[in-house]
């Protein structure tokens, strides 16, 4: 495990992980990175397998209420 | 990781609100079929193999080269971020940080969908009065973790017969200011409630601050083991009412919040198991030679 006291482990934002700096999955973004579909426009179309390898389509499987649809890293690392 | 199980916490009261819903990476059905199981997963974990869904959305991570750590599939993750629809599936709000621990709580991104305030009844809170004013103080998670955003809800109460001045005011006008801060304590920009002309045009304000904990903490010696952290909360204000002024006041509180830790994903066994493999080896491997993790 990295060294919270080591300054190498920390990134521009401050945040400490164990990973050095110069692995990939470090890298941030630059100011203004692409944020994909705004608000105002309908949600592009999402049609892929869950959990339990069952095909969701997000429009459909919502049947009429909001949906919070969240993009993340990884639920592996 | 964190953000997925903290997620299933607030799932019934995202439901209940009208909303469903689902999380988009590029693992394997097989890895989400896993996390899930783990950590009790049941809104729909959606698999992205080939990152098309991701491409097309036009949010991939580009920083990350092909040849980058293959066995961890970090080649088509996206830049993090969040959509949430109304019920016509048109997007009314979005969130993306540049930073990728940071991102709202369960509870907090309630609280910005629907106005409401669910409160825990062993979240943090505090009530402060003073001369005209008061001052309570909520947050809206139990605990706080690491980069996790959540909500502090400031509810300022004026004395009926008086009013405050709104931040734009004039010189010479002490205008009302919330400083929240401390120690490994990040606060983002506080919500205000619309102000009339010059004052704030209602004498019982609500304002949330973003607030969360920071890695320093990790620095001051907790190590993993994070316990405690306290946020400092200042209201500077004067009061008036038509003919003449108060002094102006300044109400204070420590607010102590317990900490949690980030869920630790699987990956990172693997991860410290190769780090340590490192270390015994005489040199490092040179800067893009890394294989995952």
């Amino acid at each position: 495990m990295g060294d919270p006291d080591d300054e190498r482990y920390y990134d521009e934002f401050g945040f400490y992980s164990p990973m050095p700096l110069s692995r990939a999955a470090r890298r941030e973004p630059p100011e203004g990175f692409p944020t994909g579909p705004d608000v105002g426009v309908r949600l592009p179309d999402i049609r892929l397998p869950d959990q339990g390898g069952r095909l969701v389509d997000v429009h459909e499987h919502r049947e009429g209420r909001g949906a919070i649809v969240v993009f993340h890293r990884s639920a592996f690392w | 990781m964190t953000q997925l199980v903290e997620l299933q916490q607030t799932l019934a009261d995202l439901h209940a609100n009208g909303y469903q819903v689902y999380a988009v990476s590029n693992d394997t059905v097989d890895r989400l079929a896993d996390f899930a199981a783990r950590q009790g997963i049941t809104y729909p974990l959606l698999s992205d193999e080939d990152s098309a869904v991701i491409r097309r959305y036009g949010i991939m991570n580009t920083l990350i080269r092909p040849d980058e750590g293959r066995s961890m599939r970090w080649y088509g993750i996206p830049y993090p971020g969040t959509y949430v629809t109304g019920p016509d599936g048109v997007i009314s709000h979005k969130s993306f940080h540049r930073h990728h621990a940071v991102r709202a709580s369960g509870a907090s991104l309630l609280h910005t969908l629907t106005g409401v305030v669910e409160v825990p009844d062993d979240a943090p809170a505090a009530h402060v009065e003073g001369d005209q004013v008061s001052l309570d103080v909520r947050l809206l998670d139990t605990r706080l973790r690491l980069e996790v955003l959540s909500t502090l809800v400031c509810r300022i109460r004026v004395r009926d017969d008086l009013h405050l001045y709104a931040p734009g005011s004039p010189d010479g006008f002490l205008v009302t200011a919330l400083t929240v801060g401390g120690t490994g304590i990040r606060a983002l920009d506080a919500s205000w409630p619309a102000a009339g002309r010059l004052r704030m045009e209602v004498l019982d304000l609500e304002v949330s601050v973003p607030v969360t904990a920071t890695s320093e903490l990790l620095r001051l010696g907790h190590g993993m083991e994070v316990g405690r952290a306290t946020i400092d909360i200042a209201l500077d204000y004067q009061a008036c009412n038509e003919d003449e002024c108060f002094l102006p006041g300044r109400l204070t509180h420590q607010l102590d919040v317990d900490l949690d830790l980030l869920v630790e994903p699987d990956g990172l066994e693997v991860y410290v198991e190769r780090l340590a493999g490192e270390a015994r080896r005489p040199v490092a491997l040179p800067e893009g030679e890394d294989e995952g993790l």
